[in-house]
């Protein structure tokens, strides 16, 4: 049996002491970050670890990180002296940056300037204009599908992440088939074009109706962005009260921020030291280091993307200190008298390569039975109960999946289950290990970065 | 086969179900015991009398349901009626999480039997924790398998097992109108054993075709009564002549073909809802007002208890006297009645005005008898939990007070909704009864494979023609 440690760390001034004294394990990576890693007094074996560090934070100025320089090194806690070196997974975050607004929006509207919208039909009075000025409503102006929306930001930009938000129209009545495309060229910003479908969804489900649906893919160029409905149930035309567009955080000019994630293999309980090295690019840089034979993706359960239900059903993030990750807060919590809502969370998720993952969440709440959906790419995962034991932490697991190498959008729907208490998300993380038996996530602690002199 | 194991769950219930016997403590002959650290609804029993073929019994969800609600976590005990020699228990399907037990016990009677071997299934840590009472649990995992059981089976002398009083025999069929009488429809519709036949103006001409290719095909035909009809049908003989004239023409010119004819479909709510959800009493009622005033003695007060009741017993007298004009017509007909006997929860005038199981009839026709349902029951231990059909103990109880017996009633099940297991245990649960004649209710159908017999695909077709897959040749092994 393999238990789990899981480990989140941030670049932050609290931190590993002494760390500065250790020798120094590659003269060629002139830059370093110390990670303390403790059990949180439970021995734990064969678990993974990941940091997320934003190395343009760090870089002198007009540096920019070479990602394959990155090697994760374990040193002794007492002598400092070299222990070994761990297989790395270092990925560019797939997070979007949200800034002030998403690139379609524009406020107050200028007609001779980007970005536009248009629309196949729309209602004279509900129209596609409300949806590039704030969160309006459209409506499609004819029962018969096709329907599109088109946003056209003006010239190519990069972009990673859509968020549609469907009008609630009750009945069970719900967009039933649609996608999302992306074209760099169109002559008329709806129809023609080089369009590319980005994700898609085909079935009819409760989640669609009154949620956000994210998109979430990998960073392209593009100036038009269309989600094409195709279907309708109960024969009515469609409502969209958002359809907001994103740009990358990963930015090589301005944002170099990464997760880096590998495995400690053996049994141990304890606190350990280990470094990260990486170097600048130089040149061409270094080629690209092998995917490790086995990975792990965490993913906070504050980073969640925005996608509470415009009833405000949403979790709320907040703080504890059980919970893993530094940030502030570091956790999702949820409380409604009765368990009546569905509450939503979403992220994009990198896989390295195609294989079977388990999907775990540390999650606490209500002892019992919870309903809980999981989502992938807006398609059902999983749908059933998840049960919880006692006051403390508990790591769910599903059983293993075959999922697809990529960018890919994951969404937990649960409820809070019967009782008093709120329900607490603090983590969700996808791994290869086989075998994998949930039983506890350690906190793990930051140290401030270091220049080999 | 896809999605093979609800067919095969069945399956074995139906090699070794066992009805259930009237309630009572002393059915329950055995029991499980289990201890859990923590409440949990997802704990699931199931029995085996050779450790290959598992039969589910039941699941913890019911104390589940009522700790959510306040009460203390306790014990979980699970009724049986034999001990068989094999128990299961633990976590199946679409559960994520763990299930710390601390201990497991069976009893015969109220005396703990011991187990000859208890084995863990899939991951449990610490197995050997599950015989002692001592608040250190076996923790078993689960991680949303569909198929697997993680757990533990536990072995032993089993006690003798009651006889199998379920019905052996299936007789399978099919809810029709019948738009046209074409050759293929009428092939498709022969192939089963009965039909209950919607009226239409194609209906003698697709029934005497169905005979001739299938003179065994029972033909139950749905009639229907003109809408709003009872206050007329008590107080103007002329409207009452031309109703019953009205029934009898539905079937008269082909009676000799007919075996049964049913009465009470949706009437009673087509006619009541139109009447009962106004604010001003219509005009076919005030017309009659002083009718209700000269019965009852009370001043007529629109949507009043008294007048519901009033109206609803005239709805009864109508069904009862058009029961006895057919039958003095047609003696060799069957009559039946269609009990709603959850109701519609919006005025289907079962049982809001006419209780259905006081009308005359030679039978029933069952309505959503579909799902099964967990619940406990007193036992002489306490509460136990069972599982049952939810139509079971009404069931049972209205056979015995209208002295009807199985073969006097259809059971419907639902493979229109696309779920199967639930389609499945409806099987199981109207089987477990007795009653032996089972139909669908699937619109339009003809033959699920014939899509000119099946009507107009739908988005719910696909999972439609998924059960089909395997109810088909169910159906023929059971004529076999």
């Amino acid at each position: 049996m393999r238990n789990l440690l899981t480990l989140l760390v941030l670049l932050s001034l609290a931190g590993a002491a002494h760390a500065a004294d250790f020798a120094w394990w590659k003269d060629e990576l002139p830059y370093r970050v110390p990670v303390v890693v403790k059990t949180a007094g439970v021995e734990e074996s064969d678990a993974p670890a990941q940091v997320r560090f934003n190395f343009s934070a760090f870089l002198p100025g007009g540096e920019q990180l070479d990602l394959h320089s990155v090697r994760v090194v374990e040193q002794d806690a007492e002598s400092g002296a070299f222990l070994r070196e761990y297989p790395a997974l270092v990925q560019p975050v797939d997070n979007y940056f949200s800034g002030l607004a998403p690139l379609n929006f524009q406020k107050p509207y200028d007609p001779a300037k980007p970005p536009w919208i248009r629309a196949s039909s729309e209602n004279p009075a509900n129209p596609a204009l409300n949806l590039v000025q704030q969160s309006g409503l459209w409506e499609a102006g004819t029962p018969t599908p096709p329907w599109t929306l088109a946003i056209d930001l003006g010239e190519a930009k990069l972009i990673n992440t859509a968020l549609v938000l469907l009008g609630y129209d009750g009945g069970g009545r719900v967009l039933a088939k649609a996608r999302l495309e992306t074209a760099t060229e169109s002559a008329d910003g709806l129809t023609d074009g080089n369009w590319e479908l980005v994700g898609d969804w085909d079935q009819t489900s409760m989640f669609e109706n009154g949620s956000w649906r994210p998109f979430c893919f990998a960073p392209r160029e593009a100036r038009y962005v269309r989600l094409v409905m195709e279907k309708m149930t109960g024969g009515v035309q469609p409502k969209v009260r958002a359809f907001q567009i994103f740009r990358p955080l990963y930015d090589p000019d301005n944002r170099q921020e990464a997760r880096i994630s590998w495995y400690l293999p053996g049994t141990w309980n304890g606190e350990r030291s280990f470094f990260l090295y990486f170097d600048a690019l130089r040149g061409q840089g270094q080629p690209a280091p092998p995917v490790p034979e086995q990975v792990a993706i965490l993913r906070e359960a504050e980073e969640t993307l925005p996608v509470r239900s415009p009833a405000g059903v949403g979790f709320s993030p907040t703080y504890d200190k059980t919970a893993s990750g530094p940030t502030d807060p570091n956790l999702l919590s949820y409380q409604y008298k009765d368990d009546a809502f569905i509450v939503p969370t979403a992220w994009a998720v990198t896989l390295p390569r195609e294989g079977l993952y388990t999907l775990a969440m540390r999650i606490r709440g209500n002892p019992g039975d919870h309903q809980i959906a999981v989502l992938w790419d807006r398609k059902i995962l999983f749908q059933g109960v998840f049960g919880l034991e006692g006051e403390d932490w508990n790591m769910i697991a599903l059983q293993p999946q075959t999922l697809t190498a990529g960018v890919h959008t994951l969404e937990l729907m649960i409820k809070k289950g019967n009782g008093p208490r709120p329900v607490d998300l603090d983590l969700i993380m996808l791994t290869t290990a086989p075998e994998f038996l949930p039983n506890q996530v350690l906190l793990a602690y930051p140290g401030a970065g270091e220049v080999r002199r | 086969m896809t999605r093979s194991w609800p067919w095969l769950l069945v399956l074995t219930a139906l090699l070794t179900a066992t009805p259930l016997a009237a309630e009572g403590a002393e059915k329950w002959q055995a029991f499980l015991r289990v201890r859990t650290l923590y409440p949990t609804g997802q704990l699931k029993v199931w029995v085996s009398d050779e450790g290959q073929t598992w039969r589910y019994v039941t699941s913890s969800a019911p104390f589940m349901a009522e700790e959510a609600k306040g009460k203390a976590h306790g014990d979980y005990l699970f009724a049986l009626e034999y001990l068989p020699a094999y128990l299961r228990f633990g976590a199946q399907g679409a559960y994520l999480g763990r299930l710390s037990v601390d201990y497991a016990e069976a009893l015969v009677g109220t005396e703990a039997r011991k187990p000859l071997e208890v084995k863990p299934l899939g991951p449990v840590l610490n197995p050997g924790n599950l015989q002692v009472a001592d608040g250190q649990p076996a923790i078993i995992f689960h991680r949303g398998q569909t198929e697997q059981v993680n757990g533990f089976v536990m072995r032993f002398q089993p006690t003798p097992r009651p006889p199998d009083r379920a019905a052996q025999r299936l007789y399978w069929g099919n809810y029709v109108g019948p738009r046209d009488a074409s050759d293929e429809l009428a092939q498709a519709i022969a192939w089963w054993d009965f039909t209950i036949f919607q009226q239409g103006d194609k209906l003698e001409e697709c029934v005497r075709k169905v005979k001739a290719l299938n003179p065994q095909h029972r033909v139950v035909l749905r009639l229907w009564l003109p809408g709003q009809s009872p206050l007329l049908y008590a107080y103007d003989e002329e409207s009452r002549r031309v109703a019953r004239e009205t029934v009898l023409s539905q079937f008269s010119s082909f009676a000799d073909l007919v075996d049964t004819v049913t009465l009470s479909e949706e009437e009673p709510g087509n006619t009541l809802r139109g009447w009962v959800f106004g604010e001003l009493a219509p005009a076919g009622i005030y017309l009659y007002k002083h009718e209700f005033e000269r019965e009852t003695g009370q001043e007529f007060v629109w949507k009043s208890p008294a007048a519901r009741e009033w109206l609803g017993e005239k709805f009864h007298d109508m069904l009862n006297d058009l029961y006895d004009v057919i039958k003095q017509r047609y003696p060799q007909i069957k009559v039946y009645q269609w009990v709603e006997l959850r109701g519609y929860g919006n005025v289907s005038g079962f049982p809001e005005f006419v209780r259905g199981e006081d009308l005359k009839m030679d039978g029933y026709v069952l309505e959503w008898i579909g799902s099964m349902k967990e619940t406990l029951v007193e036992t002489s231990l306490g509460k136990a939990a069972i599982r049952q059909s939810f139509f079971e103990r009404y069931l049972r109880e209205l056979m015995t007070r209208n002295h009807l017996q199985p073969e006097q009633i259809l059971g419907q099940v639902w493979p229109y909704t696309g779920d199967e297991e639930r389609f499945w245990e409806g099987v199981e649960g109207i089987r477990t009864t007795g009653v032996p004649y089972l139909y669908n209710f699937w619109p339009w159908a003809g033959m699920p494979e014939l899509p000119e017999t099946f009507g107009s695909p739908d988005e719910k077709t696909p999972a439609v023609l998924e059960i089909w897959k395997d109810l088909k040749p169910y159906i023929e092994a059971g004529r076999r």
